[in-house]
């Protein structure tokens, strides 16, 4: 049986490397790209033209992808759904705890950093939210479970609501698109503050988009760590 | 209202994100909040479908122009899947209500709207990496809904749905990443205006990549496998969602994709059409095959379904405008006609606590409305007169035979023969007079209210098709001319 | 460019192979991330241009890469890291039912 996967995928290997050989390997941009290097400054006002992409040109994808992440915790909560508490009730050694709480705020910070400086450097809402979702599974591990449920900031009741807040911010900024007589998710067009492109308080919507799909990977991820650690 | 594609798409979202809430009142009071919705999006739908059959609405998600930004396309063709995916999600959301049970039934909602909203954001879509961002949302939402009863079985069928799915969404993503590569562009009329420059070879793989990719997805021949487990393992409206809705959406973008980006005349030039009717043909003799020793009834059920999506692939690859009328009234009437099946199958699976055809015998005459639903159902599917089955499996036939493809007519009529079989030992079973202890009551009025109105729609459509036929020629038309309705400047900057 | 293709292809095939031929449920899901792994990685690397800098405007930069598939691809390996803990959740559940992660023993899974 496995001769016969081997075969098969030799097979289909060879296939893909001759027929995709024949790819034009491009020397400059695509019409498309250039004009995202072009003008991705002046029409969005952020200098990370990834971010820009992201949130601007294409924020409906965006939408779609914190949609995934919310569907997937919403999953995790309905599936695992009973209580039991599993092995890492009480935490890990004094010495971990003690440097844990030397560390995390400068984790959190560092998160909170990526995600707010998304439209300036490289970063983003996702890569932030991934940040703080980290330290709030390293927080579970090192301090225990019971640590997350009596703590109010991030306990995962708290959790829940976080996402839905980060989804109708989403949510919300967009439909001030339609609002204004533009269409959903108009950046510079609904009138969002542009500033001047490299501060930090410019780009329009696109730090508020930032920090909303932030807090929803933040809250989405960690929900799914506590719901299979042996949360309610 | 030329906001309305955004608004399709946005407000189940909406309902969705509301439910997680904390606060009091959302916490008691949410199925008040997901009829709502339920009943905005469903007016919204069927005021789209006749928007859209006035004139097409494009809509630039952010206001930028083609090649920049996603548009959404609201043509007659996506209007009547819109409406015909509300109608379908109305019927199931109803029938939730008393279906499902309390504790973790807010999750379901959640997943549910959310599985809403991203189908039709699939149907609406013109851009090709929004589509897959759909697909993904669309297929986490159902794997996760097919395991809602944590039964072994279940889950088995779960994860292999899972495995098998991101394999094809896998597959789709390296197809787009072939496309984006050589033309750089993302949206599908644009990129279809540019694919005569490509050279042959990656486009050859794109094309077999996608098939395959959407294959699993819709489950033709040899992607098949998780369909008859996942469809049995899941509750009685996810089933009817899943085999009624989600496989006709995927075959619909498949079919988006071959027609409006590749172009038929270049797939005919490689044959692809053939490719695609005898995958069809042989998905159909295969659901069939498989159906007639099943003992399990929604698992009957699901290897139906697979016969019918060959049946409409057959249909839709022939590349006329007949072919794709008939195939989309197909896609309609075993839509309508599944969902009432699996529905009514749910009723009666429920009083008699078990899934096989043996142990429901009987069950027919304890419940007389429930049994005459899934008799009007089963006789669609198998294409009895005065029915809606009828007439949508006349227009494939004639269509096919207007192609010249004669195996592939008796191959139609070898697979209604065979539904037959196995549908008349359903019902023969059921109406079997019944034991003295068996005394079960009808089901609760709300329970059966969808079912009924499904099964009436199917009597109704099959005996005055006018109305839903020139809905559906229209649709054709369009579908087979989205690339004419793109309004914005396509062109190079 | 070539050298690029045969290492996505060979990447590719490792976890094709992964999926198809392992009997582990975990390997499995491993087989998968790294195929997912594989097609991003040919996302990007064909949006690479010769002697571009990161598409992030500083001012100083001459060359730009493409941008777009480094956007799709954050996109795809958001959504891709979401179905595996899905995949892995659902192995949780199978295991407590279980007790046991081979194919041979789950009884539908084989085949």
């Amino acid at each position: 049986m496995k001769y016969y996967c081997v075969l098969l995928i030799a097979v289909l290997s060879l296939v893909l490397f001759l027929s995709l050989q024949d790819i034009p390997v491009a020397q400059d941009l695509m019409p498309a790209s250039s004009h995202y290097v072009n003008s991705g400054v002046r029409d969005t006002g952020a200098t990370n033209l990834v971010n820009a992409i992201l949130f601007d040109y294409r924020g409906f994808d965006t939408l779609g992808e914190a949609t995934v992440i919310f569907a997937s915790a919403a999953a995790f909560k309905m599936l695992f759904s009973h209580k039991r508490i599993f092995s890492f009730r009480y935490g890990l050694s004094p010495i971990v705890k003690t440097g844990m709480g030397i560390y995390s705020p400068f984790i959190f910070i560092f998160g909170i950093y990526v995600i707010m400086a998304g439209h300036i450097s490289p970063g983003g809402g996702f890569q932030g939210g991934v940040i703080i979702a980290s330290l709030s599974i390293l927080l579970t591990l090192v301090y225990g479970l019971w640590y997350k449920v009596r703590r109010t900031v991030f306990s995962p009741a708290i959790s829940s609501n976080i996402e839905s807040i980060g989804g109708f911010l989403f949510l919300g900024i967009g439909l001030t698109g339609i609002l204004t007589g533009n269409y959903f998710l108009s950046n510079l067009d609904a009138g969002f503050f542009a500033g001047t492109p490299g501060h930090m308080f410019s780009a329009g919507s696109i730090p508020i988009l930032n920090i909303a799909s932030g807090l929803k990977v933040a809250a989405g991820l960690s929900i799914i760590f506590y719901s299979i650690a042996g949360g309610e | 209202m030329i906001h309305l594609p955004v608004l399709l798409i946005i407000i189940p979202l909406m309902a969705a994100f509301a439910l997680p809430l904390s606060i009091p009142v959302i916490r008691r009071n949410y199925k008040v909040i997901i009829a709502a919705a339920s009943v905005i999006q469903f007016t919204l739908s069927i005021t789209a479908l006749v928007m859209s059959l006035q004139n097409p609405v494009q809509y630039q998600v952010g206001g930028w122009p083609v090649p920049l930004g996603i548009t959404l396309m609201l043509d007659a063709s996506s209007g009547f899947m819109t409406a015909f995916l509300s109608l379908l999600f109305v019927a199931a959301v109803t029938y939730s209500f008393s279906y499902i049970g309390r504790g973790k039934a807010r999750y379901y909602y959640v997943l549910l709207m959310i599985l809403w909203s991203s189908l039709t954001g699939m149907i609406l879509t013109s851009d090709l990496f929004n589509l897959i961002v759909f697909i993904e949302i669309s297929s986490v939402a159902a794997y996760s809904l097919v395991a809602y009863d944590e039964t072994s079985f279940a889950l088995e069928a779960t994860l292999k749905y899972m495995i098998l799915g991101t394999l094809g969404t896998t597959f789709i993503i390296f197809a787009t990443g072939i496309i984006y590569s050589s033309v750089g562009s993302l949206n599908i009329t644009d990129v279809s205006t540019q694919l005569h420059s490509v050279p042959a070879k990656p486009l050859n793989i794109s094309i077999a990549l996608y098939i395959a990719g959407f294959g699993v997805k819709t489950a033709l021949v040899p992607m098949h496998t998780w369909l008859a487990d996942a469809h049995s393992s899941a509750p009685a409206p996810i089933s009817a969602i899943l085999s009624g809705v989600f496989v006709k959406v995927g075959v619909f973008a498949l079919f988006k994709l071959m027609y409006n980006m590749y172009g038929w005349s270049m797939l005919t030039s490689l044959g692809i059409d053939r490719l695609l009717i005898n995958i069809g043909a042989a998905t159909a003799l295969l659901g069939g095959i498989m159906a007639v020793n099943q003992r399990d009834i929604k698992r009957m059920l699901a290897y139906s379904t697979i016969t019918q999506v060959g049946l409409i692939v057959m249909a839709l690859s022939l590349g006329t405008l007949q072919g794709l009328s008939a195939g989309f009234f197909h896609m309609f009437n075993h839509g309508i006609a599944k969902g009432s099946l699996f529905l009514s199958a749910g009723l009666m699976a429920r009083k008699a606590n078990s899934n096989e055809i043996q142990h429901l015998a009987g069950m027919g005459r304890c419940m007389p409305l429930t049994f005459f639903c899934f008799t009007v159902g089963a006789l669609s599917i198998v294409g009895i007169p005065l029915l809606n089955g009828f007439l949508s499996k006349w227009l494939i036939c004639s269509s096919l035979v207007s192609n010249g493809q004669i195996t592939h007519v008796i191959i139609l009529l070898l697979t209604s023969i065979i539904g037959v079989m196995y549908y008349l030992k359903v019902l023969q079973s059921l109406a079997l007079p019944q034991e003295p202890e068996f005394n079960h009551s009808e089901a609760s009025y709300k329970m059966y209210t969808p079912v009924v109105v499904l099964s009436a729609l199917c009597i109704i459509v099959g005996l005055l098709p006018y109305i839903p036929l020139t809905v559906i020629d229209r649709a054709a038309f369009d579908f087979l001319n989205l690339n004419e309705y793109i309004i914005s400047p396509i062109g190079r900057f | 460019m070539k050298f690029t293709l045969v290492f996505i292809i060979v990447i590719m095939s490792i976890g094709l192979y992964g999926v198809l031929a392992k009997d582990n449920l975990i390997k499995k899901v491993i087989g998968i991330s790294i195929m997912e792994g594989a097609v991003f990685l040919f996302l990007v690397s064909y949006g690479y241009r010769q002697d571009g800098a990161p598409p992030i405007i500083t001012g100083y930069e001459t060359r730009i890469v493409d941008p777009v598939p480094q956007a799709l691809t954050l996109t795809a390996i958001v959504i891709g890291a979401s179905t595996t803990a899905l995949m892995l959740g659902i192995i949780i559940k199978i295991f407590n039912n279980y007790k046991t992660l081979e194919t041979k023993e789950i009884r539908r899974l084989r085949g």
